[in-house]
C-alpha cells in the first residue's frame, strides 16, 4: 500500500492553509502600501504581520517539543523496563508513568495529535512564515539584529526545506541499498569475513598476513571527518589489502600459492562490497540527519534573535 | 531423524518466560526462512544460516553453509560436533545445547539478546574512528542564543546603566549599539549615531519632545497653540513627523511627504491632499483688498481685482517695439524692474528712483517757476519740499512780485505769518493744479500711477492710496524663483496684455504640473509637500 507522505497529508490540507495565509497577508500588504505609500516593520501593517510571524515561529518551534511527546517505541519501552527489572517498585512506578504518558498522547491535541499532521503543518507554515516575515520587513533589511533574525529565518527554512527533501527521497534509497540486511548484520558478516580472511592468510606470506590484520583491525566503516567527507574510502586498509592482494595474485600466478591468494581475494572482495554497502547506508543516514545540525541550533538562535528584535523595538520606542 | 526440544526463553516485566516446542526432521535447518524448524526472526540471520545434522558416526553436528562461519563458543567456525553447554551465537540469538532428555536427541535453549557480546563486538569493525566528535544540536543552539542575547541585547543596553561603556563602545569600529539600530540617523544627527542615549533617555519609554527641543529651541509648533484641540492629534510628537532613523520611514511612505499622514484625510478640517500630481487642492491666493487680504481659491473662476493702490500698465511697458524714454525707444523686460533678492525666493522692492526714473522716465518736476525734481515720497515730504522751494523763490523774487503775490490785506497783520501763509497757499495751488491733479489731459504726475484724493487738511491736502505691490500671494508657501530662471517670466505670469495693475497674473496649479510631478518618479520634477510648504512656526529667539 502506498502511504501518502507528510507533505500530502489529507489532500495537502496545510499547503492550502499556508497558501491562503500568504495570499491574505500579501493582499493586506498591497492594500496597505497602496493606501499609505509603503510599509515596513514600524507601520501598522508591520506590527500586525510581525506579531503573526512571531506567533508562527513559536508554533513551528513547538514542533520540536511536540515530537518528543509521542509514545516511545515498544522496543525502547521494553529495554527500559528490563533495565529496571530488579526493582519491583520502580517497575510499577515506571509503568504508571508510561500509562500516564500514553493517555496524554492519545488525547487529541491542537492538531489532532498525530505527528504526521504536525510535521505537515510545520513544513508548509515554515515556508509561509518566510513570506510573512518578508512582507513584515517591507523588503528592507539592514546589517543589524533585525536583519540577523531574518537571515536566521532564511537559513532555518532553507535547511528545513532540504530536510523535507531528504525525508521524502532518501528512505527509498536506504531500503534499496540495504535490502534485507541491517547495518548490524553487515557488521557481523564483515566480522565473519575477517575471521575467514585471517584463517586463509595464515598460510601466506607475512606481507599478506600484515595486510589482512590491518584490514581486520584498522578498518572503520566511517573514519574521521576527512574520511566521512571523502565517502569513507580514502586510506581504507581493506581497500589497500584488496589492491595489494590482487597485485600479488598476478605476480604469483606461476608460483606456489595462487589458489590461496585467489580465495583470500574473494573474501576481501566480499568484505569490500559489504563495506561499500554499509558506508552508503551511513552516508545516506548522515544526509538524513546532518541538516538537523543546522536546523535545530539556528532555530534556537532564531528564537533568541526574535526576542532581541522585539525587546529592542520596545526598548528604543 | 533428529528430534529436538526447542526451549524459547523470553523476558517480560513479570520475569522469565519459557516456551517449549518439539521439532524434528532428518536435518534441522536454522535460519530466517519461514520453512526453517528453528526459525530466527532477525534480519542479521541468513535465510539458511546453519544446519543441525547427524554425522556419519551418529553424533549430531552443526554446519554453516559453504563459505560462511558461525560463532561457536566464541570462535568463528564452519561447523562443530554438538555437545552439552555449547553456545552458538547467530545474530542476536544465543543457542545453548542442553543435556539430552529421554528419547530426545537434542535440547536447545533459544534466547534473544539485544546486545552483541563484548567479545563479539570487539571482533567487529567499528562504525567510526575513535574520538569522532558528537555534536549536541541543542547545546550548540543554546550557545548561539546566548551569544545573540549577549551581543545584541545586553551589550547595547550598557550605556543606559553607565556612561563609561557608552563612550568606550562608541569608539569601536563596530559599536554594539550599531547592531541594535534600525538604520542610520538623519544627516544632522549622525554625530551621535552610536550614542543612543542622546535621544533614548530611558529604556522602554518613547523619545520625548524635550530631547529634541534641548537643541532645537526655536522651532515652533505647526499651528498656533490650541489649534489642534479637538482634532485628536493632541499627542503629536516630534518623531511622528521626524523619524530619527528615516530610511525605512521614507521608504514606507514611498517618498511621499509625512504631511500626508494627517492631511490625506479631511478630518482636520483641511482640504484632502494625496499627491501634488494627482490630488492637490487648487492654490489659494492672498489678494490685497482694503487693509487686509482676501483669500481666493484659484480654480479658474474670476479673481477679484487686486486693490494694490497702483495704476500700472504692463502692456505699455512690455511693448515689443519698446517704450519711449528720454534715451529713445527702449524695450523693457521683467528683470529690468523686478530684481531677485539674494535669497532667490522673493524680489527686491521696486523703487521709483531705481526702476522708474533711472533713464529719466517718470522724473516729475515741480511746475514753474520751481522746476526741481519732485522727491518720490509721502505727500507731506513733497509739500514741505515744494514750500521750501517757494520760500527760496520768493526770497529771490523782486519786491513787486512778492507784493503782488503775498501783500497783506491789512497793515496790522503779522508780516511773517503772512509770508508763510502765502508760501503755503502758492505751494498748494500749484500742487493742486499740477502734481496732485486728478483731472485734465496727460496726467503725467502723481495721479499717473497713484490714486490721489483731497483730504482738506491744510498740512497734507492730498492723500495717496497706499501701494501694496510687494506682498506674498501665498505667504505660507515657499517658491524659489531662482530655480525657475530657465523659464520666462511670462510663462507663469503673463501680464503682457495687462492694462491695469488690478489684473492678477498668477499661474494655476495645472501650470506647475506641466513640470512638477508628485512624490513618485514620472519623468518630471519630483515634488513633495516640503518643497513648497513649511511646517513649523518660527519662534523668535533672544537674538
Amino acid at each position: 500500500m502506498d502511504y501518502p507522505n507528510f507533505l500530502e497529508f489529507r489532500q495537502y490540507r496545510y499547503l492550502k492553509m499556508a497558501s491562503l495565509l500568504v495570499v491574505t497577508v500579501s493582499v493586506a500588504y498591497v492594500v496597505y502600501t497602496d493606501a499609505a505609500g509603503g510599509s515596513y516593520g514600524g507601520t501598522w501593517f508591520g506590527y500586525v504581520s510581525g506579531t503573526l510571524a512571531a506567533a508562527m515561529v513559536l508554533f513551528l518551534a513547538w514542533y520540536g517539543v511536540r515530537k518528543r511527546r509521542v509514545p516511545v517505541m515498544p522496543e525502547r519501552r521494553r529495554v527500559e523496563r528490563r533495565g529496571l527489572f530488579a526493582d519491583g517498585e520502580q517497575v510499577a512506578r515506571n509503568r504508571r508513568r508510561g500509562e500516564r504518558r500514553e493517555h496524554r498522547h492519545n488525547t487529541p491535541g491542537l492538531l489532532g495529535g498525530t505527528l504526521q499532521e504536525w510535521l505537515s503543518a510545520h513544513a508548509y507554515l515554515g515556508l509561509a512564515v518566510l513570506m510573512v516575515a518578508t512582507l513584515h520587513a517591507g523588503f528592507r533589511l539592514d546589517w543589524n539584529v533585525h536583519g540577523l533574525g531574518y537571515g536566521l529565518l532564511v537559513l532555518v527554512v532553507a535547511s528545513g526545506f532540504y530536510g523535507a527533501f531528504v525525508y521524502i527521497h532518501l528512505p527509498g534509497a536506504l531500503s534499496a541499498n540495504l535490502g534485507d540486511d541491517t547495518l548490524e548484520g553487515i557488521r557481523c558478516k564483515i566480522g565473519e569475513l575477517d575471521e575467514l580472511a585471517r584463517l586463509r592468510a595464515e598460510e601466506l606470506t607475512d606481507e599478506v598476513k600484515a595486510l589482512v590484520t590491518a584490514a581486520r583491525l584498522e578498518t572503520r566503516i566511517l573514519g574521521g571527518l576527512y574520511q566521512r567527507l571523502a565517502d569513507g574510502r580514502s586510506g581504507c586498509p581493506t581497500e589497500r589489502a584488496v589492491r595489494r592482494v590482487q597485485e600479488l595474485g598476478t605476480e604469483l600466478i606461476h608460483g606456489d600459492q595462487p589458489r590461496q591468494i585467489h580465495d583470500l581475494y574473494l573474501v576481501l572482495l566480499q568484505k569490500q562490497q559489504l563495506l561499500h554497502k554499509a558506508r552508503t547506508h551511513l552516508r545516506l543516514e548522515r544526509h538524513l540527519r546532518v541538516w538537523l545540525y543546522l536546523h535545530t541550533p539556528l532555530s534556537i538562535g532564531l528564537l533568541a534573535a526574535i526576542v532581541v528584535h522585539v525587546l529592542t523595538i520596545l526598548m528604543y520606542w | 531423524m533428529i528430534t529436538c526440544r526447542l526451549v524459547t526463553i523470553t523476558h517480560n516485566p513479570e520475569g522469565q518466560h519459557r516456551e517449549s516446542l518439539l521439532v524434528s526432521g532428518e536435518t534441522l535447518p536454522i535460519g530466517r526462512a519461514a520453512g526453517c524448524p528453528i526459525h530466527l526472526q532477525d534480519p542479521e540471520v541468513d535465510l539458511l544460516h546453519a544446519t543441525v545434522s547427524r554425522a556419519p558416526d551418529g553424533t549430531l553436528q552443526i554446519e554453516a553453509p559453504p563459505g560462511r562461519l558461525i560463532h561457536i563458543d566464541g570462535f568463528m567456525e564452519s561447523g562443530a560436533r554438538l555437545h552439552p553447554c555449547m553456545c552458538i551465537r547467530i545474530g542476536r540469538y544465543l543457542l545453548t545445547v542442553g543435556d539430552s532428555e529421554g528419547d530426545l536427541d537434542l535440547v536447545l535453549s533459544l534466547e534473544a539478546s539485544n546486545a552483541v557480546p563484548a567479545a563479539a563486538e570487539a571482533a567487529l569493525p567499528r562504525l567510526a574512528a575513535p574520538g569522532a566528535s558528537k555534536v549536541r544540536k541543542r547545546s550548540v543552539g543554546l550557545g548561539l542564543a546566548a551569544f545573540i542575547l549577549l551581543l545584541f541585547l545586553v551589550l547595547p543596553t550598557l550605556p543606559w546603566w553607565s556612561a563609561v561603556p557608552g563612550g568606550w563602545q562608541a569608539d569601536l569600529v563596530a559599536p554594539f549599539t550599531h547592531f541594535a539600530s534600525p538604520g542610520p540617523l538623519m544627516r544632522g544627527h549622525r554625530t551621535f549615531q552610536d550614542e543612543c542615549t542622546t535621544c533614548h533617555e530611558r529604556p522602554f519609554h518613547a523619545v520625548a519632545d524635550s530631547a529634541c527641543t534641548q537643541c532645537h529651541e526655536r522651532v515652533g509648533g505647526h499651528l498656533a497653540a490650541g489649534s489642534f484641540d479637538g482634532h485628536g492629534v493632541d499627542g503629536l510628537r516630534c518623531i511622528d513627523c521626524h523619524p530619527a532613523h528615516p530610511a525605512k520611514a521614507e521608504t514606507a511612505r514611498g517618498g511621499a511627504s509625512v504631511c500626508l499622514s494627517c492631511h490625506r484625510s479631511t478630518k482636520l478640517g483641511n482640504a484632502r491632499v494625496v499627491d501634488f500630481d494627482r490630488d492637490h487642492p487648487p492654490f489659494r491666493l492672498s489678494v490685497p483688498a482694503g487693509e487686509g487680504n482676501l483669500r481666493v481659491i484659484h480654480d479658474g473662476r474670476d479673481i477679484p481685482a487686486e486693490q494694490s493702490g497702483l495704476k500700472f500698465s504692463h502692456q505699455i511697458h512690455l511693448a515689443a517695439e519698446g517704450v519711449s524714454t528720454p534715451e529713445g525707444d527702449t524695450v523693457l523686460t521683467c528683470p529690468d524692474c523686478h530684481l531677485l533678492e539674494r535669497s532667490g525666493d522673493h524680489f527686491e522692492p521696486i523703487e521709483m528712483e531705481k526702476s522708474c526714473q533711472q533713464a529719466g522716465c517718470h522724473r516729475v518736476r515741480y511746475p514753474k517757476p520751481i522746476y526741481a525734481v519732485v522727491p518720490h515720497g509721502p505727500v507731506d515730504e513733497v509739500m514741505k519740499t515744494l514750500r521750501l522751494h517757494y520760500a527760496e523763490w520768493l526770497a529771490r523774487s523782486p519786491a513787486r512780485r512778492f507784493t503782488a503775490l503775498c501783500a497783506p490785506a491789512e497793515e496790522t497783520e503779522n508780516a511773517a505769518r503772512t509770508t508763510l501763509d502765502c508760501i503755503h497757499r502758492l505751494a498748494e495751488e500749484k500742487a493742486g493744479a499740477t502734481l496732485f491733479r486728478t483731472t485734465g489731459k496727460r496726467l503725467l504726475e502723481c495721479a499717473l500711477c497713484h490714486e490721489v484724493t483731497a483730504t482738506g487738511d491744510p498740512n497734507s491736502p492730498w492723500a495717496i492710496t497706499p501701494v501694496r505691490t510687494r506682498h506674498d500671494w501665498q505667504p505660507k508657501a515657499r517658491f524659489p524663483h531662482s530655480k525657475h530662471r530657465t523659464t520666462a517670466c511670462v510663462e507663469c505670469h503673463d501680464k503682457s496684455a495687462s492694462r491695469t495693475s488690478d489684473d492678477v497674473a498668477f499661474p494655476r496649479i495645472d501650470k506647475c504640473r506641466e513640470c512638477h510631478a508628485g512624490s513618485e518618479e514620472s519623468g518630471k520634477v519630483r515634488s513633495r509637500c516640503e518643497e513648497c510648504h513649511t511646517f513649523h512656526r518660527v519662534v523668535a529667539g533672544p537674538g
